[in-house]
Protein backbone atom coordinates (compact mmCIF):
# COMPACT_ATOMS: atom_id res chain seq x y z
CA UNK A 1 0.00 0.00 0.00
CA UNK A 2 1.56 2.90 -0.86
CA UNK A 3 0.59 6.39 -1.77
CA UNK A 4 1.17 8.32 -4.86
CA UNK A 5 2.85 11.21 -4.30
CA UNK A 6 5.10 13.84 -6.55
CA UNK A 7 6.12 17.23 -6.28
CA UNK A 8 4.26 19.35 -8.56
CA UNK A 9 5.66 23.04 -9.64
CA UNK A 10 3.67 25.69 -9.95
CA UNK A 11 4.59 28.69 -12.87
CA UNK A 12 3.32 32.00 -13.95
CA UNK A 13 0.66 34.33 -13.24
CA UNK A 14 -2.43 31.91 -14.00
CA UNK A 15 -0.38 29.03 -11.61
CA UNK A 16 0.05 26.90 -14.19
CA UNK A 17 1.16 23.67 -12.66
CA UNK A 18 3.87 20.87 -14.26
CA UNK A 19 2.98 17.88 -11.96
CA UNK A 20 6.04 14.87 -11.63
CA UNK A 21 8.89 17.33 -11.71
CA UNK A 22 11.83 15.24 -13.17
CA UNK A 23 14.18 17.91 -11.47
CA UNK A 24 14.18 21.15 -9.77
CA UNK A 25 16.41 23.10 -12.45
CA UNK A 26 17.00 26.57 -11.50
CA UNK A 27 17.45 29.69 -14.28
CA UNK A 28 16.76 32.79 -15.77
CA UNK A 29 13.11 31.63 -16.38
CA UNK A 30 10.12 31.05 -14.82
CA UNK A 31 9.42 27.55 -16.17
CA UNK A 32 9.23 23.55 -14.69
CA UNK A 33 12.30 21.38 -15.86
CA UNK A 34 14.42 24.73 -17.17
CA UNK A 35 17.31 24.16 -19.32
CA UNK A 36 20.10 25.95 -17.18
CA UNK A 37 22.30 25.73 -19.91
CA UNK A 38 19.56 27.76 -22.14
CA UNK A 39 18.53 30.01 -19.16
CA UNK A 40 22.02 30.33 -16.75
CA UNK A 41 21.31 32.85 -14.01
CA UNK A 42 23.46 36.30 -14.86
CA UNK A 43 25.93 36.52 -11.99
CA UNK A 44 24.93 39.33 -9.35
CA UNK A 45 21.24 38.44 -9.97
CA UNK A 46 18.99 36.20 -8.82
CA UNK A 47 17.48 32.75 -10.46
CA UNK A 48 13.27 33.06 -10.42
CA UNK A 49 11.73 31.61 -7.50
CA UNK A 50 10.34 28.16 -7.08
CA UNK A 51 7.25 27.15 -6.07
CA UNK A 52 6.84 23.22 -5.30
CA UNK A 53 4.26 21.33 -3.67
CA UNK A 54 4.29 17.75 -2.17
CA UNK A 55 0.93 16.38 -3.97
CA UNK A 56 -1.03 13.44 -2.54
CA UNK A 57 -3.14 12.42 -5.76
CA UNK A 58 -4.05 8.84 -3.86
CA UNK A 59 -3.88 8.37 -0.57
CA UNK A 60 -4.05 4.59 -1.90
CA UNK A 61 -5.40 3.12 1.78
CA UNK A 62 -2.55 4.77 3.87
CA UNK A 63 -3.56 6.99 6.50
CA UNK A 64 -1.83 9.33 6.71
CA UNK A 65 1.53 11.49 4.79
CA UNK A 66 3.81 13.85 6.93
CA UNK A 67 7.08 15.05 7.84
CA UNK A 68 8.27 16.43 4.80
CA UNK A 69 11.46 17.43 4.46
CA UNK A 70 13.56 18.96 1.80
CA UNK A 71 16.97 19.92 1.47
CA UNK A 72 19.82 20.83 -0.81
CA UNK A 73 23.42 18.57 -1.93
CA UNK A 74 25.98 20.01 -4.05
CA UNK A 75 28.14 23.20 -3.22
CA UNK A 76 26.44 26.47 -4.81
CA UNK A 77 29.71 28.28 -6.66
CA UNK A 78 31.12 31.37 -5.43
CA UNK A 79 28.99 33.51 -2.56
CA UNK A 80 25.84 32.07 -4.27
CA UNK A 81 23.09 31.58 -1.32
CA UNK A 82 20.48 29.67 -1.53
CA UNK A 83 17.40 30.80 0.16
CA UNK A 84 13.73 29.28 0.69
CA UNK A 85 10.59 29.33 3.33
CA UNK A 86 11.63 26.04 4.33
CA UNK A 87 13.03 26.00 8.32
CA UNK A 88 12.13 23.66 11.05
CA UNK A 89 11.26 26.50 13.81
CA UNK A 90 9.52 29.71 13.58
CA UNK A 91 7.63 27.90 10.48
CA UNK A 92 6.29 31.16 8.58
CA UNK A 93 2.85 28.94 7.71
CA UNK A 94 1.11 28.21 4.47
CA UNK A 95 2.33 30.87 1.59
CA UNK A 96 -0.28 31.95 -0.80
CA UNK A 97 0.59 31.42 -4.36
CA UNK A 98 1.76 34.29 -6.48
CA UNK A 99 3.79 34.14 -9.57
CA UNK A 100 7.23 33.66 -9.41
CA UNK A 101 9.73 36.87 -9.18
CA UNK A 102 13.28 36.72 -10.35
CA UNK A 103 14.03 39.96 -7.60
CA UNK A 104 15.07 38.86 -3.98
CA UNK A 105 12.46 36.65 -2.59
CA UNK A 106 10.57 37.66 0.08
CA UNK A 107 8.95 34.23 1.29
CA UNK A 108 12.42 32.71 0.82
CA UNK A 109 14.05 34.01 3.65
CA UNK A 110 16.17 31.17 5.11
CA UNK A 111 19.12 29.08 4.31
CA UNK A 112 18.57 26.19 2.29
CA UNK A 113 19.80 23.18 4.76
CA UNK A 114 22.47 21.13 3.24
CA UNK A 115 22.01 17.95 4.74
CA UNK A 116 18.50 16.31 6.09
CA UNK A 117 16.67 18.72 8.59
CA UNK A 118 16.73 16.57 11.93
CA UNK A 119 12.50 17.29 11.91
CA UNK A 120 10.04 18.72 8.95
CA UNK A 121 10.53 21.86 7.31
CA UNK A 122 8.09 22.16 5.21
CA UNK A 123 4.13 22.31 6.65
CA UNK A 124 1.00 21.16 5.64
CA UNK A 125 -1.92 23.29 6.03
CA UNK A 126 0.48 25.32 7.60
CA UNK A 127 1.82 23.54 10.66
CA UNK A 128 5.29 21.59 10.48
CA UNK A 129 2.96 18.93 12.46
CA UNK A 130 0.35 18.79 9.80
CA UNK A 131 -0.52 15.34 7.92
CA UNK A 132 -2.54 14.86 4.97
CA UNK A 133 -4.69 12.29 5.92
CA UNK A 134 -6.35 12.58 2.66
CA UNK A 135 -5.51 13.73 -0.73
CA UNK A 136 -3.96 17.38 -1.33
CA UNK A 137 -1.12 19.18 -1.12
CA UNK A 138 1.66 20.30 0.89
CA UNK A 139 2.59 24.16 1.65
CA UNK A 140 4.16 25.78 -0.90
CA UNK A 141 8.06 25.10 -1.21
CA UNK A 142 9.40 28.58 -2.16
CA UNK A 143 12.92 28.79 -2.62
CA UNK A 144 15.46 31.16 -4.91
CA UNK A 145 19.26 31.11 -5.79
CA UNK A 146 20.95 34.31 -5.12
CA UNK A 147 24.05 35.30 -6.91
CA UNK A 148 27.09 37.51 -6.83
CA UNK A 149 28.47 39.53 -9.31
CA UNK A 150 31.85 37.39 -8.93
CA UNK A 151 29.98 33.76 -9.36
CA UNK A 152 30.72 31.70 -12.53
CA UNK A 153 28.41 29.78 -13.47
CA UNK A 154 28.94 25.74 -12.99
CA UNK A 155 28.03 24.81 -9.94
CA UNK A 156 25.61 22.16 -9.51
CA UNK A 157 23.64 21.56 -7.01
CA UNK A 158 20.05 19.27 -6.73
CA UNK A 159 17.19 19.07 -3.98
CA UNK A 160 16.23 15.77 -2.07
CA UNK A 161 12.49 15.42 -0.81
CA UNK A 162 11.34 13.14 1.95
CA UNK A 163 8.11 12.47 3.80
CA UNK A 164 7.04 9.35 6.06
CA UNK A 165 4.02 7.32 5.29
CA UNK A 166 1.82 5.35 7.49
CA UNK A 167 -0.24 2.44 6.22
CA UNK B 1 -0.51 -11.79 -5.83
CA UNK B 2 -2.69 -8.62 -4.50
CA UNK B 3 -4.24 -8.33 -0.95
CA UNK B 4 -7.57 -6.29 -0.24
CA UNK B 5 -8.14 -3.42 2.25
CA UNK B 6 -11.61 -2.45 2.62
CA UNK B 7 -12.37 0.86 3.34
CA UNK B 8 -16.05 2.57 4.25
CA UNK B 9 -16.62 2.91 0.24
CA UNK B 10 -14.37 0.52 -1.86
CA UNK B 11 -12.16 -2.27 -1.81
CA UNK B 12 -8.57 -1.50 -2.48
CA UNK B 13 -6.35 -4.06 -4.29
CA UNK B 14 -2.75 -4.11 -2.06
CA UNK B 15 0.50 -5.54 -3.11
CA UNK B 16 2.16 -7.08 -1.18
CA UNK B 17 5.07 -5.19 0.89
CA UNK B 18 8.68 -6.46 0.45
CA UNK B 19 8.97 -6.21 3.93
CA UNK B 20 5.66 -7.35 5.97
CA UNK B 21 5.11 -7.06 10.08
CA UNK B 22 3.75 -9.49 12.09
CA UNK B 23 2.87 -9.78 15.74
CA UNK B 24 2.31 -12.93 17.65
CA UNK B 25 -0.22 -12.67 20.73
CA UNK B 26 -0.19 -13.19 24.11
CA UNK B 27 -1.87 -16.55 24.82
CA UNK B 28 -5.76 -16.33 26.08
CA UNK B 29 -6.59 -17.34 29.89
CA UNK B 30 -8.41 -19.64 28.10
CA UNK B 31 -5.61 -20.53 26.01
CA UNK B 32 -3.49 -20.97 29.23
CA UNK B 33 -6.12 -23.20 30.86
CA UNK B 34 -6.14 -25.20 28.00
CA UNK B 35 -2.40 -25.73 27.77
CA UNK B 36 -2.07 -26.15 31.05
CA UNK B 37 -5.11 -29.39 31.11
CA UNK B 38 -3.13 -30.68 28.08
CA UNK B 39 0.38 -30.70 30.16
CA UNK B 40 -1.78 -31.96 33.03
CA UNK B 41 -3.00 -35.27 31.23
CA UNK B 42 0.25 -35.61 29.17
CA UNK B 43 1.99 -36.01 32.57
CA UNK B 44 -0.38 -38.57 33.81
CA UNK B 45 0.31 -40.73 30.57
CA UNK B 46 3.35 -40.15 31.04
CA UNK B 47 3.90 -41.39 34.57
CA UNK B 48 1.93 -44.22 34.00
CA UNK B 49 3.92 -45.30 31.30
CA UNK B 50 6.80 -44.62 33.16
CA UNK B 51 5.49 -47.13 36.10
CA UNK B 52 4.88 -49.74 33.43
CA UNK B 53 7.85 -49.57 32.14
CA UNK B 54 9.48 -49.59 35.34
CA UNK B 55 7.43 -52.81 36.04
CA UNK B 56 8.01 -54.47 33.32
CA UNK B 57 11.63 -54.16 33.81
CA UNK B 58 11.13 -55.31 37.10
CA UNK B 59 9.67 -58.61 36.15
CA UNK B 60 12.25 -59.22 33.66
CA UNK B 61 14.54 -58.72 36.17
CA UNK B 62 16.52 -56.04 34.39
CA UNK B 63 15.26 -53.22 36.08
CA UNK B 64 19.00 -52.29 37.36
CA UNK B 65 20.16 -52.31 33.75
CA UNK B 66 17.27 -50.07 32.37
CA UNK B 67 16.17 -47.52 35.02
CA UNK B 68 18.50 -45.35 33.76
CA UNK B 69 17.45 -45.29 30.39
CA UNK B 70 13.53 -45.53 31.83
CA UNK B 71 14.40 -42.35 33.81
CA UNK B 72 16.10 -40.68 30.93
CA UNK B 73 13.27 -40.70 28.68
CA UNK B 74 10.54 -39.87 30.99
CA UNK B 75 12.70 -36.44 32.19
CA UNK B 76 13.02 -35.41 29.14
CA UNK B 77 8.99 -36.02 27.85
CA UNK B 78 8.07 -34.72 30.99
CA UNK B 79 9.77 -31.23 30.44
CA UNK B 80 8.50 -30.38 27.21
CA UNK B 81 6.77 -27.29 27.31
CA UNK B 82 3.31 -27.36 26.15
CA UNK B 83 2.52 -24.31 24.49
CA UNK B 84 -0.96 -22.24 24.86
CA UNK B 85 -1.74 -21.38 21.20
CA UNK B 86 -1.33 -18.12 20.66
CA UNK B 87 -3.06 -15.52 17.76
CA UNK B 88 -0.61 -14.51 14.99
CA UNK B 89 -1.85 -11.23 13.29
CA UNK B 90 -0.08 -10.20 9.84
CA UNK B 91 -0.32 -7.34 7.48
CA UNK B 92 -1.08 -9.51 4.85
CA UNK B 93 -3.22 -12.31 6.22
CA UNK B 94 -3.48 -15.87 5.36
CA UNK B 95 -7.18 -14.86 3.77
CA UNK B 96 -6.05 -12.40 1.55
CA UNK B 97 -6.60 -9.37 3.19
CA UNK B 98 -4.14 -6.40 4.10
CA UNK B 99 -3.99 -4.83 7.50
CA UNK B 100 -2.84 -1.44 8.61
CA UNK B 101 -0.65 -0.67 12.00
CA UNK B 102 -3.34 0.80 13.43
CA UNK B 103 -5.28 -2.73 13.71
CA UNK B 104 -3.03 -4.29 15.96
CA UNK B 105 -3.95 -4.79 20.04
CA UNK B 106 -0.46 -3.23 21.31
CA UNK B 107 -1.43 -4.91 24.64
CA UNK B 108 -1.60 -8.15 23.64
CA UNK B 109 1.76 -8.24 21.81
CA UNK B 110 4.25 -11.12 22.62
CA UNK B 111 6.62 -10.62 19.86
CA UNK B 112 6.64 -8.44 16.92
CA UNK B 113 8.38 -9.12 13.69
CA UNK B 114 9.14 -7.30 10.53
CA UNK B 115 10.63 -9.89 7.76
CA UNK B 116 11.02 -9.82 4.29
CA UNK B 117 8.08 -11.33 2.48
CA UNK B 118 10.11 -13.84 0.01
CA UNK B 119 12.35 -14.99 2.87
CA UNK B 120 11.19 -15.06 6.55
CA UNK B 121 14.29 -16.29 7.89
CA UNK B 122 15.79 -12.60 7.03
CA UNK B 123 13.76 -11.00 10.22
CA UNK B 124 14.22 -8.73 12.81
CA UNK B 125 12.22 -9.48 16.05
CA UNK B 126 11.36 -7.88 19.14
CA UNK B 127 9.66 -9.85 22.61
CA UNK B 128 7.55 -7.17 23.35
CA UNK B 129 7.16 -5.66 26.88
CA UNK B 130 4.72 -4.13 28.94
CA UNK B 131 4.42 -0.02 27.41
CA UNK B 132 6.49 -0.62 24.37
CA UNK B 133 4.63 0.74 21.61
CA UNK B 134 5.46 -0.55 17.94
CA UNK B 135 6.56 2.38 15.07
CA UNK B 136 6.36 1.18 11.99
CA UNK B 137 6.24 3.58 9.00
CA UNK B 138 8.23 3.85 5.14
CA UNK B 139 10.33 6.94 5.18
CA UNK B 140 10.24 8.05 1.16
CA UNK B 141 13.03 9.64 -0.06
CA UNK B 142 13.78 11.40 -3.68
CA UNK B 143 17.23 11.46 -3.29
CA UNK B 144 19.15 14.96 -5.56
CA UNK B 145 19.11 13.85 -8.91
CA UNK B 146 16.72 11.00 -8.78
CA UNK B 147 12.70 11.17 -10.12
CA UNK B 148 11.49 8.22 -8.04
CA UNK B 149 11.23 8.37 -3.93
CA UNK B 150 12.81 5.01 -2.63
CA UNK B 151 10.71 3.45 -0.34
CA UNK B 152 12.60 2.70 3.19
CA UNK B 153 10.87 0.84 5.94
CA UNK B 154 10.98 1.96 9.30
CA UNK B 155 10.05 -0.62 12.09
CA UNK B 156 10.75 -0.99 15.99
CA UNK B 157 9.15 0.31 19.15
CA UNK B 158 8.96 3.05 21.73
CA UNK B 159 9.65 2.47 25.65
CA UNK B 160 10.47 4.15 28.65
CA UNK B 161 10.23 7.68 26.30
CA UNK B 162 12.97 6.16 23.80
CA UNK B 163 12.94 5.40 20.38
CA UNK B 164 15.05 2.49 19.00
CA UNK B 165 14.41 2.33 15.12
CA UNK B 166 15.79 -0.02 12.17
CA UNK B 167 15.62 1.27 9.02
CA UNK B 168 15.82 -1.41 5.85
CA UNK B 169 17.01 0.82 2.46
CA UNK B 170 16.30 -0.77 -0.93
CA UNK B 171 18.87 -2.68 -1.14
CA UNK B 172 18.09 -4.77 2.59
CA UNK B 173 20.65 -3.00 4.59
CA UNK B 174 19.03 -2.42 8.34
CA UNK B 175 20.42 0.40 9.88
CA UNK B 176 19.62 1.17 13.48
CA UNK B 177 18.95 4.27 14.94
CA UNK B 178 17.94 5.71 18.58
CA UNK B 179 15.85 8.33 16.84
CA UNK B 180 13.99 9.37 13.90
CA UNK B 181 16.87 11.88 13.24
CA UNK B 182 19.02 10.52 9.78
CA UNK B 183 20.08 11.61 6.79
CA UNK B 184 19.62 8.36 4.50
CA UNK B 185 21.08 9.95 1.36
CA UNK B 186 24.23 10.74 3.00
CA UNK B 187 24.18 7.25 4.22
CA UNK B 188 24.03 5.76 0.71
CA UNK B 189 20.26 5.54 0.42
Amino acid sequence: MAAIVTIDESNGVGEVQEVDIANSNMGNVDDAELDPVAYPITPGENSYEKWQRFHVSDMNGSSEISNLKVWRTGALGGAAVHKTNARISDYGGAETYAKPVKTASAVADQTMPTSAPASANLGIGGSLAGALTVEGYSDYLVHQIQTNVADVAGSESVLNFQYDEVA
Amino acid sequence: MKYKYITENKTIEVPKERWCWGVIYKPTPEAIKIAERETEERNQKLKEERNKRINTANKMGVLGAKRKEIYNWYNKEISRTIRPFMDEFHQFDNDGYFHKVGEIDQDRIYMASLYKADDISKRIDIPWREGMRIIHKYTNVRPAGEAEFKRIYVFGFKYQGKEHLNYITPEDRIIMLPDQEVDLVEIGI
